[in-house]
């Protein structure tokens, strides 16, 4: 049995009220190549940050081969060995590969003058150690993106790293590097190196690891041998199983679509997608990241440039070109980056909500009504239930969840007739996705068409009663959502 | 590859330096004579110890355009105080204190650059103890009470020097844009010394006797037919200044830190290296190499006036740009740099000898920057894509 290298007792944060890491244990053997999977928002980055001292813990303990911390300071961290790699990887790209990986080195040994052949040396040995040629006298910014990751883990190693943790080291790798990159942390693992491997990519964790832990909004879920898991129970681990609510109950309200989309092409984007979008539908699109899913919704919504296929809406062939012509036809788009896209952080609430509906609240003279204006922000701050003191204040003051029903009001108080969102849960708490998932159910009750956009399982199937699976810029399969588990999508989902 | 893609930048230089002399030599023999080599040494000399303060703060992904104002005040204050002073002694005294001011002035920049908590603390402390303290003394004035002098000043000092301890308690330090900050100081520096120093230039025969003396300190003369040449031997304060730099950039910790900094500063204060005090050694460096500067053109030109010197960054800036060093940081070395200067100052020598007007030296050195700075920002492009070509996008 391999000694413990570290050893992280009943760790708890909080920020602002939000429990980030709830009473989490993780135990890492000398040597151990350990998982850490959970889904965007499960505290898996907290707890990265926890261990490599980055934020001070609220309460519980850190023990590293023996030495017991309360706190653990940064530099404590890479003094005890733990070196973490960081997706922008804090490389020089103006210097080269030797300078890259020694000067940290260098630094740490105080030096004042350079010498460049020992440089060269340290450099040689530490490239060595994992196994890889790398040219020492080409600048980084002429390296490919895995060649900079080796050049990031060979410097860690020369701090005399025990433990490294990566976090999501392989989303911008090819195939073939994924595996270069395994194999290196197999040769760093007969070193007695650990590894702490960031990532939610299933195959990987499934291929890589020797233990698994899996983390779901900031708690542990389980932490066992790699054994103990295959592809459906770490999706069932991830995504918990609280999905005791039926799906939506779709109730046909019109013979005619709302929206009619036909054989729409988008060069390199997507291709030939064809759906149609009844009154009271909610229709779930979900695909991998670049499947095309939100160029599609891009190009609904006029924004993305479309070279094929037709759209009816109500049966009415129409041309949408710009924003302009979307929002006049009666189409709403909440984007999936709601801080960058949707919003207008510093202004306050009630002008967000406004921003779209300004030709509603003018008076004679076509100046805003000011009362007009106050009804009509404090009848959606009261329909969404957005939670705050005074619509005065800015929206950056509000949670995500909040944030969120900010951008919902912003397009339901100009009355769309289809409502496109992108990742609508996305960074939202539990509590909240469960009131907004409410909120769309009852609008297209009211005879809304809404597309959801999101490779949020669960979500989709509790709150679509149709879904779309894209893949590569197709339109490959539909189910129903009574007719499919939640596993059986995620497999489908994944499935080469 | 690092060594070759810079050789390539230098050899260029360097061939395109070996083709203008010849065409310009070709056109007007003139070019080639010992009067004109020395000419255009002298003037290298000066621009040459500009653009190495250039280049540091250049590779460390700065800027710097007060540099000029910066010899002028040193230039000026320097020689007005030996007068005032009525100074005998050698002229190493002036170098000693042009060097000081520069140093200061430097570190006055670096307190709005660095982000240095005591610099910025300082610097707020004097601005306002100055304008509270002066505001005060007018009103006591315009109040017209009877006080003397003493109390006049003591009462509007210590008023002043109340309020600035406890606003400048309160800062936490800069980083505002160096090139904005430069700007403004350049104007600060130059508007100061004209205004409370003065604007009238000092001609050779009113300078102290050891700048006199300094003004003939040749290496060699030569007699030709069109009378003496001489070398100045300000060409070695340079030499060894360039050395220096070199050492600098190249063999130590510090220098490698400028190089780190301009190639990505997160990197860099993750790495360990404190930025702060790079930044305030490299705008005090800046600051010393003009303050230096500014005795050297005095010595070369023979004359002190504040009306000059301000106006030839873009030209220092130029080199330093044709001579490799990149205009976003991280990039740059001093071989380059001569290189590019030496281009820039026979340009500028030779348009006249063509026969071309001086009021086309601008459109050409503009001409310059654009596709010296052109070449190699396409350079990079196509390396990139080649890469992506390489990596299989």
């Amino acid at each position: 049995m391999a000694e413990e290298l570290l050893k992280v007792q009943n760790i708890s944060k909080t920020f602002g009220g939000v429990k980030a890491l709830d009473d989490v244990s993780i135990t890492i053997d000398q040597g151990e190549i350990h998982c850490l999977v959970g889904e965007n928002g499960s505290g898996k980055s907290t707890l990265i940050k926890v261990i490599s001292g980055v934020y001070e813990p609220d309460g519980g303990e850190i023990i590293i081969i023996g030495t017991h911390y309360k706190r653990l300071h940064p530099i404590e961290a890479i003094h005890e060995g733990i070196q973490v790699i960081y997706q922008d990887f804090s490389l020089f790209p103006n210097l080269t590969v030797a300078e890259n990986i020694a000067l940290n080195y260098q630094l740490a040994k105080n030096k004042q003058f350079v010498n460049w052949r020992e440089i060269r040396q340290v450099a040689k040995i530490a490239l060595d150690k994992i196994k890889v040629h790398i040219n020492l006298d080409v600048r980084i910014e002429q390296l490919s993106v895995a060649d900079k990751q080796l050049v990031a883990i060979s410097r860690a190693l020369l701090q005399n790293a025990r433990l490294i943790i990566m976090d999501e080291p392989t989303t911008a790798l090819t195939n073939r590097e994924v595996k270069s990159l395994f194999s290196v942390i197999t040769n760093l693992q007969k070193d007695g190196i650990s590894t702490l491997f960031v990532s939610h990519k299933l195959n990987e964790i499934l291929e890589i690891s020797q233990r698994t832990m899996v983390m779901r909004n900031g708690k542990k879920v389980i932490d066992a041998d790699a054994s103990e898991f295959n592809s459906d129970k770490l999706v069932y681990y991830m995504t918990g199983h609280q999905i005791e609510d039926v799906s939506y109950k779709y109730s046909k309200k019109s013979e005619t679509s709302l929206l009619k989309v036909k054989e729409l092409t988008s060069g390199g984007n997507f291709e030939q997608i064809s759906f149609e979008l009844m009154p009271g539908e909610i229709l779930g699109i979900t695909g991998l990241l670049g499947c095309g899913r939100t160029e599609l919704a891009l190009a609904l919504f006029g924004v993305q440039p479309i070279d094929g296929g037709t759209l009816s809406i109500n049966g009415q062939p129409v041309k949408i070109e710009n924003i302009q012509d979307a929002v006049n036809h009666g189409i709403g788009y909440v984007p999936e980056d709601r801080i960058t896209e949707g919003l207008f952080l510093e202004q306050s609430i009630g002008r967000n909500i406004a921003v779209c509906t300004l030709r509603d609240i003018l008076n004679t003279i076509g100046f805003i009504d000011n009362n007009k204006l106050d009804s009509h922000i404090n009848r959606w701050v009261k329909n969404l239930n957005i939670k705050t003191p005074s619509h005065e204040l800015a929206v950056k003051t509000l949670s995500g969840g909040n944030q969120q029903r900010v951008v919902l009001a912003k397009w339901l108080a100009s009355a769309p007739k289809v409502l496109i969102l992108n990742g609508p849960t996305v960074g939202v708490d539990i509590g909240s996705k469960s009131e907004l998932h409410e909120i769309i159910r009852n609008l297209a009750e009211e005879g809304m068409g809404v597309i959801i956009i999101s490779d949020d399982i669960p979500e989709l199937l509790h709150t679509c009663n149709r879904i779309l699976l894209m893949k590569k810029g197709r339109m490959v399969d539909e189910f129903q959502s009574e007719e499919i588990t939640e596993n059986e999508l995620a497999a489908k989902l994944t499935e080469e | 590859m690092l060594k070759r893609s810079l050789l390539k930048t230098e050899i260029l230089v360097g061939l395109v330096i070996v083709i203008l002399s010849m065409i310009i030599g070709i056109i007007n023999p003139a070019y080639f004579t010992i009067a004109n080599t020395f000419d255009l040494l002298r003037s290298g000399t000066e621009m040459g110890i500009f653009a190495l303060g250039v280049l540091i703060v250049i590779i460390s992904g700065g800027i710097d355009v007060s540099f000029t104002a910066i010899a002028v005040v040193s230039m000026y204050v320097t020689t007005k105080m030996m007068l005032w002073m009525n100074y005998q002694g050698p002229v190493i005294l002036m170098f000693l204190i042009g060097a000081l001011i520069g140093i200061v002035l430097g570190l006055f920049n670096a307190a709005f650059i660095s982000g240095s908590k005591w610099l910025a603390r300082i610097v707020t402390f004097l601005a306002i103890a100055i304008i509270v303290g002066y505001l005060i003394m007018q009103i006591l004035l315009a109040l017209n009470i009877p006080l003397l002098a003493v109390a006049l000043y003591s009462i509007s000092g210590v008023l002043g020097l109340i309020p600035a301890f406890f606003v400048a308690r309160m800062v936490h330090g800069f980083r505002l844009p160096t090139l904005i900050v430069t700007l403004g100081t350049q104007s600060l520096y130059r508007g100061f010394t004209l205004f409370f120093i003065g604007p009238y230039h000092i001609i050779d025969r009113d300078m102290p006797p050891g700048m006199k003396e300094y003004f003939n300190n040749y290496i060699v003369s030569i007699k030709t037919s069109e009378g003496t040449t001489s070398l100045h031997s300000a060409i070695f304060i340079f030499i060894f200044l360039a050395i220096l730099v070199y050492i600098l950039l190249k063999y130590t910790m510090l220098g490698r830190g400028i190089y780190a900094l301009g190639g990505a500063p997160e990197a860099a204060e993750r790495a360990g290296f404190n930025i702060t005090a790079i930044q305030i050694f490299i705008y005090a460096f800046v600051g010393f190499l003009a303050g230096v500067n500014g005795i050297v053109h005095t010595g070369l030109i023979q004359i002190a006036n504040p009306q000059t010197i301000v106006g030839t960054e873009l030209f220092v800036i130029a080199a330093v740009v044709l001579g490799g060093a990149s205009i976003t940081g991280g990039r740059g070395s001093v071989i380059g740099t001569i290189l590019g200067v030496a281009l820039v100052i026979i340009m500028n020598n030779s348009l006249i000898l063509m026969g071309v007007s001086s009021t086309y030296q601008r459109v050409v050195v503009g001409l310059i920057i654009i596709i010296g700075t052109g070449v190699p920002a396409y350079q990079a492009l196509r390396s990139e894509r080649r890469l992506k070509v390489i990596s299989g996008e």
